[in-house]
């Protein structure tokens, strides 16, 4: 399931300038059409076999100096519990809840506003390469009626691929900066 | 205004006639106070006395399965260390220095041999005897460490689900449970291999009072046609088609309230739906079609470890007083840990049982992620639910318009089957929801 160990995000590499860019504009864009609620439009972005994961952070003991890429540990991975893991058959079905207007807590909609920073882009080589992988800092604010603010700190770490000309997510693992998450709840994604 | 005319309003004399002097739940159950849900004043007698006297649930035994293994969490708000010993004992303390305080512990979980304050280097043992002190200075802060262990809390185990008390006067844990355990054992019994929590436990925070999540899960069996449509929407017609034959029919639906604030929703399987899938673990709409079959031999397991009776009833929720509920169909459970009137700290946990094929736990944890948890269709709508209600409890000018618990007030409950252990009704009532005010009401004294 999810494997947060993983060395291509740690050293990217291999990006023209011209590739990292476009990945640039694609997050960018990806962030927009969420805030503006285009979610059919975003859905394209999504490849069919499409994987989200929002991985489930704690506070591990320390013994002893502090090893290389200790990040890794605060997660679980594995047979875990999550916050969440969606596949695009799941991500549809949470869009159409969205835009059904019975859900009392998507109705009134929420506001969102998400900040892409820190991106950065290489390429996956070796076993099913031709992988774009991209690393990327997200902030992003959401506030609901007159009494919700909340605020997401994360990391996220995409693999996309290129299809007919077109890149298209094919994973996406959101790692919070938060052990307790502090929102109420996650319909929204990252 | 004329108070008299105005119904619904407590000064009404019928009405506050049903308070007893100084409560804030009515004497039938039926109105409670909004400051119950609001007020710094009744939260702190809360801290005091429920916190402090009822069994609170720690964790699993699955958790910390190895000699050193240790998982924090809180009672009430006091944070306790849960702790495997060298010779597999389990063992529960106050997570706070006998010198000045500060948590000797301040992970979430791992292995250790002792546990160190970070202040001056009080070091204490998994059995929570203090050890000493790094001797740097030549420095002896007191006299006989033997007196200065961390503070012991009673901790008692049902069937691997570890709970606490701070209360040495508190019936044990068996019996505080009384028939409440009779239906979790239809959950967490099931084989001889039994089961086991997933690692990590989702924790967030939620503007809302932590008694309206036992409230809601305990005995609501109104709200979810209405506030989760958009959740049941999602499901496929042949799912719901599955689900309508069981849910909120007077043949199969029971709500449960037992002694001791407990209570839940549960479905009761006449003879003749026995041996259809209705009867198989967590949610079998999806995974019975590919792995029914598999399960079967399960099935028969458990029919004979539970018995008969105990077999036919699959409790929907679980609500064990104070702040543990369960969604057995999700194969979840969750803390309400309270932050004050206004706020708590959801913890959630999701558990499986060993026996049960690797799919059949991949397609329940897809479910509940759908369903439940930060990220659940059905739990979103909950929460809103529940943010709202605490929210409205802070209009204090209406301290005299309780809220009602009334449905089927008159009929109340009553022994609705023989076979099954608790008060039973069959309706869509509030009295469950009346029966744990009034076990809350009476434990604030």
């Amino acid at each position: 399931m999810s494997e947060t160990t993983d060395k291509f995000f740690n050293e990217l590499e291999g990006a023209s300038d011209e590739l990292a860019r476009r990945v640039e504009r694609f997050l960018i864009r990806e962030a927009r059409l969420l805030d503006a609620r285009h979610y059919a439009e975003w859905s394209r972005c999504l490849h069919d076999d499409f994987r989200y994961v929002v991985l489930n952070r704690f506070t591990p003991e320390l013994r002893g100096k502090l090893p290389e890429h200790s990040v890794d540990n605060e997660f679980h991975t594995g047979y875990a519990l999550q916050f969440v893991e969606d596949d695009k058959a799941s991500i549809e079905k949470r869009l159409q809840r969205y835009t059904g207007g019975l859900s009392f807590s998507e109705n009134p909609a929420a506001r969102t506003m998400r900040m892409v920073s820190n991106v950065e882009v290489g390429v996956e080589r070796g076993a099913g390469g031709g992988h774009v992988v991209a690393r990327s800092y997200l902030h992003c604010n959401r506030t609901r009626k007159d009494n919700v603010i909340e605020d997401y700190f994360a990391c996220r770490k995409d693999r996309l691929i290129e299809q007919d000309g077109t890149l298209l997510l094919t994973q996406r693992q959101v790692l919070l900066n938060d052990t307790v998450l502090n929102a109420s709840a996650l319909g929204i994604f990252l | 205004m004329h108070h008299q005319e105005e119904p619904g309003r407590v000064t009404d004399a019928s009405q506050q006639s049903r308070f007893a002097e100084g409560e804030w739940v009515s004497r039938d159950g039926g109105l409670v106070d909004r400051r119950a849900f609001s007020s710094r004043e009744i939260y702190d007698r809360e801290l005091a006395t429920v916190f402090s006297r009822s069994w609170l649930f720690l964790g699993h035994e699955s958790q910390i399965p190895n000699p050193g293994d240790f998982v924090t969490t809180f009672m009430g708000e006091t944070p306790v260390i849960v702790a495997r010993a060298g010779d597999s004992t389990v063992h529960v303390h106050v997570n706070s220095c006998r010198h000045r305080g500060l948590r000797v512990c301040r992970s979430d979980s791992g292995n250790a041999a002792t546990f160190q304050c970070p202040y001056h280097g009080w070091t204490y043992g998994l059995k929570g005897e203090l050890r000493g002190w790094p001797n740097l200075s030549g420095w002896t802060p007191i006299q006989d460490k033997s007196q200065y262990g961390l503070v012991a809390v009673r901790c008692e185990s049902y069937k691997g689900l570890l709970f606490g008390n701070f209360d040495p006067q508190a019936a044990s844990l068996r019996e505080s449970l009384g028939d409440i355990a009779f239906y979790m054992d239809s959950i967490i019994d099931r084989s001889d291999a039994g089961i086991a929590f997933l690692p990590g436990i989702q924790k967030r925070r939620v503007k809302t009072n932590w008694k309206l999540p036992s409230e809601n899960l305990i005995g609501d069996r109104m709200h979810g046609h209405f506030s989760h449509r958009s959740a049941f929407e999602l499901m496929s017609p042949d799912r719901k088609e599955r689900l309508s034959k069981i849910i909120g029919r007077p043949e199969t639906s029971r709500q449960l309230a037992t002694v001791g604030g407990h209570g839940g929703i549960l479905t009761w399987f006449p003879d003749a739906l026995i041996d259809d899938p209705w009867l198989l673990p967590g949610d079998w709409t999806v995974y019975a079609d590919a792995y029914g079959a598999q399960m079967r031999p399960l099935q028969e397991n458990a029919r004979e470890r539970l018995g008969q009776d105990r077999f036919h009833v699959r409790p929907n929720t679980i609500v064990a007083f104070p702040n543990l509920t369960w969604l057995p169909f999700s194969s979840t459970l969750t803390v309400a840990h309270p932050r004050g009137p206004g706020e708590c700290e959801l913890w959630s946990y999701s558990f499986y049982d060993r026996a049960w094929p690797e799919p059949v736990r991949d397609e329940l944890l897809k479910n509940y992620y759908m369903r439940f948890g930060p990220s659940g269709t059905f739990e979103n709508d909950d929460i809103e639910n529940w943010e709202e209600e605490t929210y409205g409890a802070r209009a204090t000018v209406l301290a005299d318009y309780p809220y009602t618990y009334e449905g089927e007030l008159e009929q109340g409950m009553g022994a609705a089957d023989a076979r099954l252990p608790g008060m039973l009704s069959t309706g869509h009532s509030d009295a469950p929801q009346r029966n744990f005010y009034r076990h809350w009401q009476g434990m604030l004294k």
